[in-house]
């Protein structure tokens, strides 16, 4: 039987939302062993909802437990990684489609947004930032689907945020001539384009793995 | 230790027995699950019964409203939608896989069902036929070898959501796509299998507005 995600109390989960991040940003590094009393020092979180918020993103695949060593950042393996981004680039597509079909004024600004923002931070070579907003724009892409299932999937197996500690593009230059391409197609209404520009920013030759 | 396994076991043996009730619709939608009176049925006792209620409502198949207790939750339209786009997503990247790793052993399994859909349609055993397709259908899940795929499919229930809270489709109809399907796959003609998925589950959703507005003009 599947566990249950239960977040017991304000500290535990503050103690979540944090490590989660601490994970995401890849400030706690795939394979590190993460001390638990270092860690509720560092958050200002006592040792208790530390080890709550551990044991559920050991339920999220995020960490691993092993008995009488402790959490470690779970590494994700080629073949899993390779498994991810596949999943991902399909439900991408999904998305694109359900936005493509539904489009309206809002979502058109929301996009053109996006488009103005990654040009210009291209343009300043501010590299951090570009690849925040990437992840923002990937996420937006879910959200804004209005599939509910597709959003909760997403959430569930956190295959974006999976994909993000795992790799990346490196190479700006191509991933804003992806985004650029994939906006215009949506704002044009061009649907099988889209996915298919999509299907091909999302192949696994363009990434880098960590 | 060994009281804790045990009591695992019972809300797992509960949460299997009510997901098998209510997806074989002898739950009904919108009727409510007195915990006392399932705790009796199965012989168990109510926290195990709670717990799997509990899981089964994760899982989107029961309501809990407060005070008043669990009731088998209703798809709607929307859902229904939703996860027939879900389905159809699943299945093209499995085609897409077992296309790239098509074997001896993937290629003897479909002409397999192949043989089963025709023998069945011939014989006029309906059952049956409707049995072998959700084999089918979840064969290709497996056969992927990718683990969210299947991962994604058992725990959102979205294949088994689609056969007992869908319509089912024209034989005739469900075995010309069937067949089309596989020799697709065979012919390794990945865009033309994931067309035919697409056509496949497009014939369900309109089959399902046609069954809806048929129930909501009575």
């Amino acid at each position: 039987m599947k566990q249950i995600k239960i977040i017991q109390d304000k500290q535990s989960n503050q103690a979540y939302q944090k490590i989660k991040l601490l994970i995401l940003e890849n400030r706690l590094k795939p394979g590190e062993k993460i001390i638990q009393y270092k860690l509720a020092q560092a958050l200002n979180i006592s040792l208790t909802p530390i080890i709550q918020a551990l044991s559920i993103l050991q339920n999220e695949k995020l960490i691993d437990y092993l008995p009488r060593k402790g959490f470690f950042v779970r590494i994700i393996s080629d073949k899993e990684f390779y498994d991810l981004l596949e999943i991902r680039s399909f439900l991408e597509s999904l998305a694109i489609e359900e936005i493509s079909e539904n489009i309206n004024d809002s979502i058109k600004a929301q996009l053109l947004k996006f488009k103005k923002k990654f040009i210009l931070l291209f343009e300043k070579n501010k590299l951090d930032k570009y690849f925040e907003l990437d992840k923002k724009f990937h996420y937006y892409l879910i959200d804004a689907s209005n599939n509910s299932y597709l959003i909760n999937i997403n959430n569930t197996f956190n295959i974006l945020l999976l994909c993000y500690t795992k790799g990346f593009i490196n190479k700006i230059n191509i991933s804003i001539e992806h985004h650029k391409k994939i906006i215009d197609a949506i704002l044009n209404k061009e649907k099988e384009k889209a996915i298919s520009l999509m299907m091909e920013h999302l192949s696994i030759e363009h990434f880098n793995t960590i | 230790m060994d009281l804790k396994y045990k009591h695992k076991n019972l809300s797992d043996y509960a949460y299997k027995k009510i997901k098998t009730l209510i997806l074989n619709d002898i739950l009904k939608n919108g009727e409510k699950i007195v915990q006392e009176k399932m705790a009796k049925k199965l012989g168990i006792s109510k926290i195990p019964i709670i717990q799997a209620l509990t899981v089964l409502q994760n899982e989107r198949l029961i309501e809990y409203y407060p005070r008043r207790g669990f009731f088998v939750r209703e798809l709607t339209y929307k859902e229904f939608i939703e996860i027939l786009d879900i389905r159809r997503i699943l299945e093209s990247l499995a085609i897409k896989k077992i296309i790239e790793n098509l074997d001896e052993q993937i290629k003897s399994k479909l002409l397999e069902f192949l043989d089963g859909f025709e023998f069945y349609n011939k014989t006029k055993k309906y059952k049956k036929y409707y049995d072998l397709d959700k084999k089918f259908h979840y064969y290709l899940i497996e056969a992927s070898n990718n683990s969210y795929l299947i991962n994604i499919n058992n725990t959102f229930n979205i294949l088994l959501l689609c056969y007992t809270k869908g319509f089912k489709t024209d034989i005739n109809i469900s075995i010309e796509h069937h067949r089309k399907i596989i020799d697709a796959i065979l012919n390794k003609e990945t865009e033309k299998a994931i067309n035919l998925i697409k056509e496949h589950t497009e014939h369900k959703k309109e089959s399902h507005l046609i069954e809806a507005n048929k129930n909501n003009s009575r």
